[in-house]
């Protein structure tokens, strides 16, 4: 078969269902260990303030009950940074690429988008309800990678680690971490060289040259960091 | 037999500037009985591929896009035209000109209206009614669009050179004479001009219901359609936002032989 | 049988899982719904079907050769076969395509005709409709689903596979292509009410999913555009915009839907436009009156299927007819569509008779008169899970490439209430897979 050419609008939207593929799934992670952390934490610490924190939700002061905004992080889909938003915002963009993700892939993405809708009526506090999300992710991506070919696979899987880059500096991982998958970052690079952008990726090898460095600035790395990888692809 | 020498230049300027524009030309003379093109000649800025074509009535069309960023598009055609009398021969007209289309339709008013200027021949109902428009609207600028209908023509009685042509095709139609709409140039120094073909036993002939005459010689003829709608002189496409101004100034001139 | 009908939740769920909806907008907002599934096929025994079958190829074919016709010679108007009032008025003819020769001289690749079957088991056509049909897709997915849910059911009955549709699709789009290109699918956009259909069908043909904005006309030829200059390019568009939003410095200027000069592109033949320009000019309810004399006409046969009973108040005798029977009759607007501008006399008010009436006399082109054709019911298990009857049209789709073929299958479309004739998705009903059985 013929390499299909891909237009500049489905482009986008394969990078940004890469993107929100793995932002839902990072989100189901990182909830699951903000939830497993609050069983510890002390009376009167605000809980999750630190999950919500590195997601860049503003908290107003130390005192108010942020299991309120944990629950709009979760379910409320005008939320911005919300699981909820992200995974209408991940159909949004699945359901215009269905000839190139197949509708097997797709249905994954459609079951996780009517599960949190029917879920979000409720609102169950316990995050193990949740778990099929996760488990449908897992099987996107599966999916995608046993039937996507060519240069849309590379565009899917390019805002796979583009968004697992952003998360695991969001939340502050090692070099190890970071490096290994900016590692495959640049593997994708050698493939479609078009797509990356030169200078920022020339910006992001200079925050990550050193290990040493790296873990003892991270904090401060951080903006500079995210907004080199928005700007790594010309997508 | 006349020589005319034609001049029409059209131009859009654009702010801010637009980048890919796709557009569409009717500003070239067919080639045809009372018109014969001797010498043509289109320019445009910016420079780009011109492809010529012909649309469904059989008008000469040029097309192309521009995909660089531009502040202004502007076409010159000019030419050399050897013009006879004004008759264009054809078996059967297409029953088309006899119907409403986008722009020309009828109201119960109109048809009494067209009912009363029914005369023997299609010809002399033509004429008749091409009098009776000449006499009943009241020429003025700036009061109707380029969308604007024979019905409201009828009814507020003014405009310009568009909407006499416009209502005069509704009556004619209405009276069962075959009419049809053509944009082109007339002599003298201005915009461009628009006027009627009726059509009776073999033949096409043209009136001008602005200055109430039958035409004969000193018309360039460079689209016809069933409306205004079908003869655009320039029509372009583009997707950002901008503001155009559109000027158009024509020149035609008789030159001795 | 009995197991399809048991597993209902099922069928649900998988259609749910493949996102089998179709779009609304109510109150302005655009909202998906899913297209409600009856999981009791239509069944048409396999010598039924062969007549169907030779009578839509027979009409389609007469359909094709008129449209050519009409947009060269009108030999048919000027045989005085049809009154001219018929093509020219009509609002679906479009002169920009005069003299346009389409590839394959092909101008409804893709029919969708509406039948019912009345009580005596006779089928009637309704409706053609040569411009965009849709609804292909649904018994499509119907099929892969209930074949999931109850393998047994078609063990025991066999029945046509239907999914081979998007084989008859690429075909015909491969034919008229003739490799000058690649084949895509131009959708208006996912806000489109049949998204899911062409997305599906891309999916399925293997063509490229155009939106507006993805195709370009250079030097008189269509390209799809790729990231970064990147061109390749169009042989085939099987569009789902309509005519007039199709090309803006040809139709409707304001469209943000079509692509610019892609009239020039198509006048000329350097690329095929599925289904063709300017089809209205055959499809609408005014026409459909003469698509029997159009078979006689062109092909010097028989229809083999007949029309509804039809009054034109056109023609003088008709007039009188339908003055005096209104009561009896269907009122139709020949310019309206998806079951609107349709009133039955039998449920009109003396007052609103008269109105009707009025207006007929006003505009006799603009309406039809049709018999109430009592057509049969099939039964749906309604929402207490009891059987239930609905009246019920059939959506066949005959496809036109190098050779006319009907598809084994169809949409069958049932009216949401018990009482109502009206089977239009847009009105709330739901569909039924159609099972042409093998023998």
């Amino acid at each position: 078969m013929e390499k299909k050419i891909i237009s500049a609008t489905t482009a986008n939207q394969l990078f940004w269902l890469g993107r929100y593929a793995e932002r839902g799934y990072q989100m189901m992670h990182l909830m699951r260990k903000a939830y497993d952390e609050i069983m510890d934490v002390p009376v009167g610490v605000s809980p999750y303030s630190d999950f919500l924190d590195k997601m860049g939700v503003y908290l107003s002061n130390g005192n108010m009950d942020t299991s309120y905004q944990m629950m709009d992080q979760i379910y409320d889909a005008n939320t911005v940074t919300s699981l909820h938003n992200i995974i209408e915002r991940m159909m949004d963009n699945a359901i215009v690429l269905r000839s190139y993700i197949y509708s097997e892939s797709m249905s994954y993405i459609d079951m996780c988008r009517d599960f949190l809708r029917r879920k979000a009526e409720v609102k169950e506090m316990n995050i193990t309800e949740l778990q099929p999300i996760t488990d449908w992710l897992l099987a996107f991506w599966g999916s995608v990678r046993e039937r996507v070919s060519g240069n849309a696979y590379t565009i899917l899987e390019t805002g796979r680690l583009v968004e697992h880059l952003d998360m695991n500096i969001r939340f502050e991982y090692k070099h190890h971490r970071i490096d290994e998958t900016w590692g495959r970052l640049k593997a994708l690079m050698t493939i479609e060289p078009e797509m990356f952008d030169r200078v920022q990726t020339g910006r992001f090898e200079m925050y990550t040259a050193t290990e040493e460095a790296f873990d003892k600035n991270i904090k401060k790395y951080k903006r500079e960091m995210i907004s080199a990888l928005n700007g790594l692809v010309r997508v | 037999m006349d020589l005319l020498e034609y001049r029409l230049e059209t131009e859009s300027r654009f702010a801010p500037p637009i980048a890919y524009h796709a557009f569409k030309l009717r500003c070239t003379p067919a080639d045809n009985e009372f018109q014969h093109v001797l010498m043509h000649r289109n320019s445009i800025s910016p420079e780009c591929t011109l492809i010529e074509a012909s649309d469904g009535f059989g008008n000469r069309i040029h097309y192309g896009s521009i995909a660089d960023e531009h502040t202004s598009f502007r076409i010159v055609s000019e030419g050399r035209i050897e013009c006879h009398h004004y008759a264009i021969h054809e078996p059967q007209p297409n029953s088309l000109f006899l119907f409403q289309s986008p722009l020309i339709g009828c109201t119960d008013e109109m048809r009494e209206t067209a009912r009363e200027l029914i005369r023997p021949t299609a010809q002399e109902t033509a004429t008749e009614i091409m009098h009776w428009v000449n006499r009943h609207v009241e020429y003025s600028k700036c009061v109707t669009v380029n969308s604007t209908s024979a019905q409201w023509v009828f009814d507020n009685r003014k405009g310009v050179c568009q909407d006499y042509a416009h209502l005069m095709i509704a009556l004619c139609r209405a009276a069962g004479v075959h009419a049809r709409y053509v944009a082109g140039l007339v002599e003298g120094e201005g915009e461009s001009h628009a006027w009627v073909e009726a059509y009776d036993d073999g033949r096409w002939t043209a009136f001008d219901p602005t200055y109430g005459k039958a035409i004969s010689i000193g018309y360039v003829k460079l689209a016809h359609g069933r409306d205004v709608s079908d003869c655009a002189l320039n029509r372009g496409r583009f997707y950002q936002w901008t503001t155009e101004t559109f000027s158009v100034k024509s020149v035609v001139k008789k030159i001795d032989l | 049988m009995k197991e399809l009908l048991t597993s209902r939740d099922t069928v649900n769920r998988w259609m749910e899982r493949y996102g089998v909806r179709f779009g609304i907008y109510k109150n302005g907002v655009f909202k998906e719904q899913l297209f409600p599934f009856d999981a009791i096929p239509r069944q048409i025994p396999a010598a039924e079907w062969a007549m169907l079958e030779k009578g839509l190829v027979q009409r389609v074919k007469a359909l094709n050769a008129f449209l050519y016709d009409i947009y060269h010679e009108k030999q048919i108007v000027k045989d005085g076969v049809i009154p001219k009032e018929f093509t020219y008025e009509s609002k679906g003819y479009m002169p920009e395509c005069e003299g346009i020769t389409p590839a394959q001289k092909i101008y409804a690749h893709i029919a969708g005709i509406d039948l019912v079957q009345a009580k005596n088991g006779k089928w009637l056509i309704l409706e053609d409709n040569l411009r965009i049909p849709s609804g292909a897709s649904y018994p499509m997915i119907a099929r892969t689903v209930t074949r999931k849910a109850s393998p047994q059911t078609f063990r025991d009955t066999l029945v046509h596979d239907n999914r081979g549709y998007s084989d008859l699709l690429r075909e015909m789009m491969d034919y008229v292509n003739g490799q000058r290109g690649i084949n895509v699918i131009l959708t208006p956009g996912r806000y489109n009410s049949a998204f899911f259909e062409h997305s599906y069908l891309a999916e399925k043909t293997g063509a490229t999913l155009a939106f507006p904005g993805d195709l370009i006309v250079e030097n008189g030829m269509v390209y799809y555009t790729g990231l970064y200059k990147d061109k390749v390019r169009v042989g085939a568009i099987y569009r789902r915009v309509s005519d007039e939003y199709l090309d803006p410095l040809a139709f409707e200027p304001e469209s943000l839907l079509g692509v610019p000069n892609l009239m020039e592109a198509y006048r000329c033949g350097t690329v095929a436009v599925i289904n063709a320009l300017g089809n209205g000019v055959a499809d609408d309810k005014g026409i459909y009156y003469f698509v029997p004399k159009m078979i006689r006409y062109y092909l010097n046969e028989e229809p083999i299927l007949e029309n509804a009973p039809t009054y034109l108040p056109f023609f003088k005798e008709d007039y009188e007819y339908i003055l005096a029977n209104i009561d009896k009759l269907v009122i139709k607007d020949v310019a309206e569509a998806g079951g609107y501008g349709v009133m039955f006399g039998k449920d009109m008010t003396k007052e609103r008779l008269e109105e009707v009436r009025q207006l007929i006399v006003k505009e006799p082109r603009r309406w039809i008169a049709q018999e109430v054709v009592d057509f049969i019911d099939l039964d749906i298990i309604d929402e207490s899970g009891k059987p239930s009857p609905r009246k019920c049209d059939l959506r066949a789709f005959v496809v036109t490439g190098e050779t006319t073929k009907v598809w084994k299958s169809g949409l069958t479309r049932f009216s949401r209430n018990p009482n109502s004739f009206v089977v239009n998705s847009s009105q709330g009903g739901g569909f039924k897979d159609t099972w042409v059985l093998c023998e």
